[in-house]
């Protein structure tokens, strides 16, 4: 009797914890593998951010119409027998969501080499059930073997200069703004703005499992 | 309900295994929940536009009449969001500068919107020119624009001046650059660039170099690009003795070839004071160390000359050079500039072989780093080699162990310098660096001093103190610690992985973010390393290394470490394998290779 009060006691701590949790979820990154559905096996990854609506930092900081940037890195990695994997390439994009105050509305901008990509949203449920969408990446490994894909999505909320960065992108000018590390010196600058504004910054590294590539 | 003694193993395991299910209900991880797969949207990150789609810039008309409309003494300036609340009349031009505008009154007059939307809710009027740059035009059902409607989607390249004006964006600077200054004229094809800016470091011989002149550029020519750089340089540590001069200057003119730009031709005239190592710290990291603690890492001498040089870039990184250079070279005293923290003597400045130098160089370098300052995958390989003359240069008199009596007449020496290194990752948190230093005489004469070379330092061999294999014999008791081996070679291994801790520090103290800022804190690397280094004299002799041998390993210096880099600050420890040294702590300000 006494152990199953312990277990009982033991279960509705961990209840209490995962409610808890669940109250003020913080935002997360998965990367899962597509089905197998070329003749070679390769997969391609798919990448799902959660819970960034509803982690109240990232929500709070939207409301007070600060934009947020999420910038993704995704390397593509061969894995060997032996303890050194091959790095085969990275590939990166940036999603921008703003609140516009004046519309009540939601603007998002997604980034790529193709260029940028434009999508509104009326309210925050919206907003938020697009993003929990898994985004598939078109992105194969070259050759064959063993391969795995990890990912980096880097959080930020943007200061003007960032802006005025996106700004100079948007206009053509040879600027990525997908690459969030313009330096030390200017990382340093921009996260001092944001620290003394009080506004979050954060980082999640998510990989898949293994996958066979044939020839 | 206490169980009756005949309950059946069945209702025991059931209510076991709902135990179960709500345990796990509970307990699981969101990081383990499952991808909601219903709706996958398709990205193709890699895909590239093209050229035909590609983004068409602002017209130049448009940005000058933007900044017309924005800045003219009549029109009422809005930076950010403005709404023109219901009821309300607005009477003459409105602009508004990085925000929207909503309209929900009535507005008589020109209206401008620069990077931001447009919104014309229902009943609102506006009665003028409308033109939205970097943004669009929305009129809800019921709203109305009476006047030309004018919208380009691509943002206009403006920012605000501290009197509330639009200027046209010059790029960003950095950091070092703002303790410049810069003004600039166009006139015709001809741009001059006027700055006054430090030469970013500190030394016992100059102090602040302070370097100030115009740059002229030849403009608009597509196979062609000139360029005439003049500049003065003031040396804000006196020289009592007036052995080293009282200013210095450089002129260059410089062409380059081609569509890009591939081949650069130039010759060059200067007066200015040169290093004798390039190492063992970068010049802004000795500049930092002089000017705090005192400790010059670097010797120094004037120069005087002209140079020719070309180069070619033949693209994927690589590049090839040579210059042909005649130099005056002579010695210069350790002067007496501030120190923060200490103000004892300054190690005084090693002569050099006084004399007129010619230096024919030839340079290769291969680059394809994927970061210039925090590289993880990629080669960086700088070579090159040079043949230096001198027909009237007066060789100090060493120790013989260090430099046989140079005859009178011509004075020749070759020698070269490899830097190679190798960036890969091992795994997705775990990246390698391997570096490879060696260098100096190659053939001819025995080189001057102010071409000799050593180990022992914060960079190459931390755990040693600055020049402790400086070549110099017991005998030489010189202060002045000079570098006086004829070969040196470094061999540097690192693994590095990103940690979490938290850096930069959340804080709203307005100093330690300062600090914070200034130094570009991030999350740390740990880092663990190993070196190994030997420097060395070259010939037949006691202590000698013959010509054609590279030292036996069991010659050399080992050491090995580990450290945190959290960007522009590294704190290291190190421990000397040989020699019985204790352990070192060294403080980076730049990552180590």
């Amino acid at each position: 009797m006494r152990v199953r009060s312990a277990s009982l006691c033991l279960l509705l701590g961990f209840a209490a914890t995962a409610s808890a949790e669940a109250q003020n979820p913080r935002v997360g990154l998965s990367v899962q593998l597509s089905p197998d559905s070329t003749p070679t096996g390769a997969r391609r990854p798919r990448v799902q951010v959660r819970d960034l609506i509803a982690d109240t930092r990232w929500a709070d900081a939207l409301e007070q119409s600060f934009p947020i940037r999420l910038n993704f890195t995704m390397e593509v990695w061969r894995s060997r027998d032996g303890w050194i994997d091959e790095f085969q390439r990275s590939i990166e994009w940036a999603t921008v969501i703003q609140r516009e105050a004046l519309q009540d509305q939601y603007r998002v901008t997604r980034i790529f080499l193709s260029g940028p990509e434009e999508f509104r949203f009326s309210t925050l449920d919206d907003l938020d059930r697009w993003m929990r969408q898994p985004n598939e990446a078109d992105v194969l490994p070259n050759g064959a073997g063993s391969f795995y894909y990890a990912v980096t999505l880097k959080i930020s909320a943007l200061s003007d200069e960032d802006m005025e960065e996106m700004e100079q992108f948007l206009a053509g000018q040879a600027v990525n703004p997908a690459r969030s590390d313009r330096g030390s010196l200017g990382r340093g600058i921009r996260r001092f703005l944001l620290r003394v504004a009080g506004l979050p910054g954060e980082e999640r590294k998510a990989q898949t499992g293994r996958f066979q590539v044939r020839r | 309900m206490r169980p009756g003694r005949g309950e059946g193993i069945g209702a025991r395991a059931a209510r076991r295994a709902f135990l179960l299910v709500f345990a796990a209900v509970a307990v699981w991880p969101a990081g383990l929940t499952a991808q909601d797969t219903s709706q996958v949207q398709v990205i193709r990150p890699e895909a590239r536009a093209p050229d035909s789609i590609a983004r068409t810039p602002l017209p130049a008309g448009v940005v000058n009449e933007l900044i017309a409309a924005y800045n003219d003494s009549l029109t009422t300036r809005i930076a950010g969001n403005h709404i023109l609340p219901a009821g309300t009349r607005h009477l003459g031009p409105m602009a508004v500068f990085r925000g929207s505008l909503r309209v929900t009154g009535e507005l008589t007059g020109r209206v401008t919107v620069i990077n931001g939307d447009l919104l014309v809710d229902a009943r609102a009027r506006i009665s003028g020119d409308v033109l939205v740059v970097g943004g669009r035009i929305i009129v809800r059902p019921g709203g109305e624009i009476s006047g030309t409607r004018r919208e380009y989607a691509s943002p206009a390249l403006l920012t605000r001046t501290s009197s509330g004006l639009l200027v046209v964006k010059d790029p960003p600077r950095s950091l070092g650059e703002l303790a410049s200054a810069r003004a600039s004229l166009t006139v015709a094809h001809f741009k001059t660039d006027l700055s006054v800016e430090t030469g970013r470091t500190y030394n016992r011989v100059e102090g602040v170099p302070i370097i100030f002149g115009p740059t002229i550029t030849r403009q608009w020519l597509s196979n062609v690009e000139g360029r005439l750089d003049l500049r003065g340089t003031i040396w804000t540590a006196p020289d009592p003795t007036d052995r080293r001069s009282p200013f210095g200057y450089s002129g260059r003119l410089e062409f380059k070839f081609g569509e890009s730009r591939r081949l650069s031709l130039g010759a060059q005239l200067y007066r200015q004071i040169a290093t004798v190592e390039e190492q063992p710290l970068s010049a802004t990291e000795a500049g930092w160390s002089a000017f705090l603690f005192q400790r010059d890492y670097r010797d120094f001498y004037q120069v005087t000359g002209v140079a020719g040089y070309a180069s070619y870039r033949f693209g994927k990184g690589l590049s090839l050079a040579t210059s042909l250079r005649r130099d005056g070279e002579q010695s210069v005293p350790a002067n007496d500039p501030i120190s923060l923290f200490r103000n004892d003597a300054w190690r005084p400045n090693p002569l050099v072989d006084d004399g007129h130098y010619r230096t024919w160089r030839i340079g290769l370098e291969y680059d394809t780093r994927n970061d210039r300052e925090s590289p993880t995958a990629g080669w960086l390989l700088n070579a090159w080699w040079e043949r230096s003359r001198s027909g009237d240069a007066a060789p100090l008199a060493l120790p013989p162990e260090v430099r046989t009596p140079v005859p009178p007449g011509t004075y020749a020496s070759r020698r070269i310098m490899i830097d190679a290194r190798r960036y890969a990752r091992i795994n997705p948190s775990v990246s390698a660096a391997l570096r490879v230093l060696a260098g100096g005489w190659v053939g001819g004469d025995p080189l001057p001093v102010q071409r000799r070379m050593s180990l022992g330092g914060p960079d190459l061999l931390p755990g040693y103190r600055f020049r402790t294999f400086n070549c110099a014999p017991e005998s030489l008791a010189d202060p002045s610690r000079p570098a006086l081996c004829d070969r040196m070679i470094a061999v540097q291994l690192e693994l590095r992985s990103r940690t979490r801790v938290g850096l930069p520090i959340a804080t709203s103290n307005t100093y330690v973010n300062a600090l914070q800022r200034v130094l570009g804190i991030r999350e740390p690397d740990i880092v663990i390393f190993g070196d190994a280094g030997k420097s060395w004299i070259t010939g037949a002799g006691p202590g000698r290394i013959p010509n054609n041998r590279i030292p036996k390993l069991d010659e050399w210096a080992y050491e090995v470490g580990f450290g945190f880099d959290a960007g522009g600050v590294g704190l290291y420890i190190t421990q000397p394998m040989t020699q019985g040294r204790p352990l070192t702590v060294s403080l980076r300000l730049q990552r180590r290779y």
